[in-house]
């Protein structure tokens, strides 16, 4: 088979293979998840994008075809969140939450939210600052400790968006792919970031509201309103049940929660000096 | 379903609760259902011992709510049905 790419990977203790023969997309696959390394003789999912007829592609999963389609894009999306979600069936002892997240010291803070509320923009917004990237889209928590613990996801921003801000403009990529919901990926790697590898304690949680009317205002939330926030965007819930809402519970309790009313890239000076008092 | 003022409400005792300190989180693992209440249903709930009729509640909490008692009764009369409608009770 005449791979163009053929890399290993580990989140936790899910190790897997993506490769294909598709030159046009090695690239964005190379970077689909940080690189990390693990042992080809312990793989235990593979993925492959391969060329089929014409302009049509098909992703597999362990040599069974999963989708085919002459959107090679759509196809790396879906192999992406494939992975992410047999990587997250083997992390059913944490807590699940669909947040992004930064290390600022040896705190981590969460952001929260529907999807267009402004997670990923203050995330990376707070990378440019010289904090440390926890994750885009999916934070772990240790239920018992409610250590923080990274998930190696790179971030998805809209383009368009990327492109107005001036901090982000530098990182476009060259060739962007993407994705359905217009949004591309960025490498804290490619940033010249890092990654937080070590878990961290939880010190703030973010409810981000975005819109263009909001003027950055950062609103102390009362836990009770801030447990029923992060039910809603607790992903396993039903897995971990009772010692999951404990520790959501618990984690509402040890931080401070806030609503972040952001309706520009600027608002997140307001957040900085939160952080600083 | 509007309960009388002479009902006794029980809350289901197989229910999670923890304790905030605006309100309470109440979790039903038959249903994986979160349930979240603001201080004056955490304090309702805390009445709802199958023992103490809707019209006791008031008196007792209508002071602590700064409210009259007639308010506090139709209040209390709406958060048991909601707590009804969600199975949260003793059937």
């Amino acid at each position: 088979m005449g791979y163009v790419l053929r890399n290993c990977y580990e989140i936790y203790s899910f190790r897997f293979l993506i490769c294909t023969d598709v030159q046009d997309i090695a690239e964005e696959l190379k970077g689909i998840f940080p690189p990390l390394e693990a042992n080809p003789e312990e793989i235990s999912e593979e993925f492959a994008i391969l060329h089929k007829n014409g302009t049509t592609h098909a992703l597999y999963e362990n040599g069974r075809l999963i989708h085919e389609s002459n959107d090679a894009c759509y196809l790396v999306e879906l192999l992406e969140w494939t992975a992410t979600f047999r990587a997250l069936e083997s992390l059913n002892n944490f807590v699940q939450l669909h947040a992004s997240g930064i290390a600022i010291g040896e705190k981590a803070m969460l952001f929260t939210g529907p999807p267009g509320s402004g997670k990923t923009v203050l995330a990376l917004s707070l990378l440019l600052h010289g904090f440390r990237g926890l994750s885009d889209e999916i934070i772990l928590i240790e239920p018992r400790s409610l250590k923080v613990h990274h998930f190696p996801r790179n971030f998805h921003i809209d383009l368009e968006l990327m492109k107005t801000i001036p901090g982000f403009k530098k990182y476009t990529p060259t060739k962007p792919l993407v994705d359905s919901s217009g949004k591309v990926r960025i490498s804290v790697d490619n940033m010249n970031k890092d990654w937080q590898s070590e878990p961290v304690d939880p010190r703030w949680i973010i409810f981000s509201e975005f819109s263009t009317k909001n003027r950055g205002e950062v609103i102390p939330v009362g836990k009770t309103r801030a447990v029923s926030l992060l039910v809603d965007q607790a992903i396993n819930l039903a897995s971990t049940g009772a010692s999951g809402v404990d520790a959501l519970v618990r984690l509402v309790k040890r931080c401070e929660c806030y609503i972040f009313k952001a309706g520009n890239i600027d608002a997140v000076s307001v957040l900085m000096k939160k952080i600083e008092q | 379903m509007n309960f009388p003022i002479d009902y006794c409400p029980k809350g289901r005792e197989d229910l999670l609760k923890r304790d905030l300190e605006d309100g309470c989180v109440l979790y039903d693992e038959k249903t994986s259902q979160v349930y979240t209440l603001n201080t004056t249903a955490a304090l309702i709930w805390e009445y709802c011992d199958g023992k103490t009729t809707i019209k006791e509640i008031a008196d007792e909490i209508a002071d602590v709510c700064s409210c009259s008692r007639e308010d506090m009764i139709k209040d209390i009369q709406k958060t048991i049905t909601d707590f009804d409608e969600k199975s949260l009770l003793h059937t």
